[in-house]
């Protein structure tokens, strides 16, 4: 895990706040630092869209959409691996999102060690 | 005898019946004339035969100018035939003598012809001016005999004696073989009536005024059973002997005709239920009692009525069934309206299901989304946490912390839970002034359809003078709704008699609102529970009827409360303030 040390690889974006800090604590307890976002134009603002390795969004969030936000990323050619993580998903939501690029859609509560298994494999990928 | 009455023309007498022989005694022509002028006028406007036989002095010509002179178209009367003015010797004395029946048969030949040609009756005055001593007993004979022959016939004879002609013996004679006499006296005409004649003549009154309230009280009964679509009906044990006009109607049977066989009868009746039917009569007259029956009738065309039937056999003194009497109502419209007020009963009921179960659905798919978001975070939290205690070094720190923020996600989820009532947080729909015995009576009806379903009556106890409160109507009906269905869903698997009783009342001013049910009951360990987000103790429920009034209601500035009833049953009561005294808007 040579690349662990580059502080903007994960971009979290998710307008709840328990779940920004649980999904960032989670991901510093395996070594992964991460970077969040209140809202998916906060991020694109940032520019860290640039800089991002893998991309952990919620799907349904104030203003800009998750699906939303991974068209836009799309539309300007950036591709970043994204995991969709939603308390409401359908499976017609799901196959948009794998359709749209992304690697994994799980629903909340969701688990951990799948989530954890698909950042491994898009910081790898 | 015909109870039909003619009048006579003449004002001491009035109008007489058909069958009438009276006499008359006169002294001068002119009586004579004046008298009978009148009698053929009024038998004229009667449309009568008159036939009126003259005796010398009077001739045929002296009769038929009198009569013109009072009636103007006499000649035309005479020309077709209407009334005929003869001689006395060629009607009493054909053959130059008087023959008693060969008379008799000329009247009623005049007769036989009168009614041929459509007259009313035949109307007859004759004179005895010819009348001869040697002749006087053999009238005297006719004139007894007519009174038989003519009684029943719609014919009436007026005899007229010259009273100069008569001694006090042939006045006896003539007076006791007619019904009545008729005769001058100081100047004016008088009448004396035999007492035969008199008690005949009030029977025929008093059989038409019987005749007469019979045929308006027949008419009326007949008006009646139509309007009410009441059929009547007597049977005496072997066959129909009466049928009321409306009863062949109701059946699709042809009222001219006699009435139907029984087996006919049993022919439309619906075949599943003939042997009921039967079967219900058969008892109560073998029970000796009334018998009420509802059963259905199919006619010729297919269309199937429904019958309200009711029989009440009558027995004799020594215990004989005479016959049985009934009515039959036609309860077809009615009962098609009570199908259909029973289905839309059902529907609103189902209405009322469906829309509570909506509204529940959509909250818990928004509760659930709520509560997801903190408790995916918990598990998060949760997991690293072990992870950061499960490293060979455990650092306690990192662990702190995750499971500090553990406790924040749970807490959000708690907040989210007790925060339901923030979804009827006064404000977002107008308040107005409602009258909760109005809605009280609104859910009742339309909660009929599922009360009765399940057999459970519904009482209200309505306080007239409730005060009426500043409400959000749709919320307030979605608290009674849901009350009154746990109620149902209570009572529904339980045994017993079962009721639901809403009762509103003014307790200090406010209005109380109860729903009691006479169901399974609370466990005393459910009570504290039951107004829990989410506890249940349906099979189906889950568990956000309760705790969604309560919020309404306390939103409203009142109470919610249960309480176990004493016998059976659970009692759920609600307060609100009264409009106007509100501290809580």
């Amino acid at each position: 895990m040579a690349m662990l040390d580059d502080s903007s690889l994960v971009a979290i974006v998710d307008d709840d706040d328990r779940m920004r800090s649980a999904l960032q604590g989670l991901l510093k307890a395996v070594g992964l630092p991460a970077r969040t976002f209140a809202s998916a134009e906060e991020f694109l603002e940032s520019g860290q869209q640039h800089e991002t390795a893998c991309l952990i969004a919620d799907i349904r969030m104030s203003g800009m959409s998750g699906l939303e936000l991974q068209a836009r990323l799309n539309a300007e050619r950036i591709r970043i691996p994204t995991i969709f993580i939603t308390a409401h998903g359908d499976e017609r939501m799901r196959m948009q999102a794998l359709r749209a690029g992304a690697v994994e859609f799980l629903a909340k509560p969701f688990d951990n060690k799948a989530l954890l298994e698909s950042v491994r494999a898009a910081l790898e990928g | 005898m015909t109870t039909e009455l003619r009048k006579t023309g003449m004002d001491v007498v009035g109008d007489i019946a058909w069958g009438t022989h009276c006499c008359l005694f006169y002294e001068t022509k002119a009586d004579l004339l004046d008298t009978l002028v009148s009698y053929c006028k009024a038998g004229l406007e009667g449309h009568e035969f008159c036939l009126w036989v003259v005796a010398a002095p009077l001739t045929e010509e002296d009769a038929a100018r009198a009569l013109r002179h009072n009636v103007p178209d006499l000649d035309r009367q005479i020309a077709d035939g209407s009334i005929e003015i003869v001689a006395a010797r060629d009607w009493y004395l054909q053959d130059g003598a008087f023959n008693l029946n060969r008379v008799i048969e000329g009247w009623n030949e005049k007769l036989a012809r009168a009614m041929a040609r459509g007259y009313a009756g035949v109307r007859v005055t004759g004179d005895t001016a010819w009348l001869e001593t040697k002749d006087w007993q053999d009238f005297s004979d006719y004139e007894e005999s007519l009174n038989e022959a003519i009684a029943d016939q719609r014919l009436a004879v007026l005899c007229t004696y010259p009273i100069v002609a008569c001694g006090a013996g042939e006045v006896l004679d003539v007076v006791r073989t007619h019904q009545f006499a008729i005769a001058k006296r100081r100047g004016d005409w008088d009448m004396i009536e035999t007492a035969g004649h008199k008690q005949a003549k009030r029977e025929v009154l008093e059989r038409k005024r019987v005749e007469d309230a019979l045929r308006r009280s027949e008419a009326y009964l007949a008006e009646a059973q139509r309007l009410s679509h009441t059929g009547s009906w007597a049977f005496n044990g072997t066959e129909t002997v009466y049928w009321s006009e409306e009863n062949f109607r109701i059946w699709g049977f042809d009222p001219q005709r006699t009435p139907p066989g029984r087996d006919i009868v049993l022919q439309r009746l619906h075949p599943e239920d003939r042997d009921r039917v039967l079967e219900e009569a058969q008892t109560a007259v073998r029970e000796r009692r009334d018998y009420v029956v509802e059963f259905r009738i199919v006619l010729p065309d297919g269309a199937v009525r429904h019958i309200h039937g009711l029989g009440h056999p009558v027995f004799d003194a020594s215990g004989e069934l005479v016959e049985v009497v009934g009515t039959q109502v036609d309860v077809t419209e009615r009962k098609c309206a009570e199908e259909e007020r029973q289905k839309l009963h059902q529907l609103q009921g189902d209405l009322a299901r469906i829309n509570r179960v909506s509204t529940m659905g959509e909250l818990t798919a928004s509760l659930a989304h709520e509560i997801k978001q903190p408790i995916a975070a918990a598990v998060t939290d949760a997991n690293t946490c072990l992870r950061w205690l499960a490293r060979a070094e455990p650092d306690v720190e990192e662990g702190r912390e995750a499971a500090g923020r553990v406790v924040k996600d749970v807490t959000r989820a708690a907040d989210i839970i007790s925060g339901i009532g923030v979804l009827f947080k006064k404000g977002a729909v107008p308040r107005e002034l409602v009258d909760v015995n109005e809605l009280i009576r609104e859910m009742i009806g339309m909660l009929s359809g599922e009360a009765k379903r399940h057999v459970i009556s519904m009482r209200a106890e309505l306080d007239p003078d409730l005060p009426e409160v500043m409400a959000d109507r749709v919320q307030l009906q979605q608290v009674l709704m849901n009350l009154m269905l746990n109620g149902i869903d209570a009572m529904k698997d339980t045994s017993g008699a079962h009721e639901l009783t809403i009762k509103s009342e003014t307790d200090a001013a406010q209005p109380m609102i109860s729903v009691r049910d006479t169901g399974a009951g609370l466990l005393p360990e459910h009570v504290d529970q039951i107004f829990n987000t989410f506890f249940t103790t349906k099979d189906h429920g889950i568990g956000m009827g309760l705790p969604i009034s309560r919020s309404i209601v306390e939103s409203h500035g009142g109470r919610l409360w249960v309480a176990a009833n004493a016998e059976r049953g659970a009692t759920f009561q609600f307060s609100l303030p009264a409009a106007g005294m509100s501290t809580f808007m």
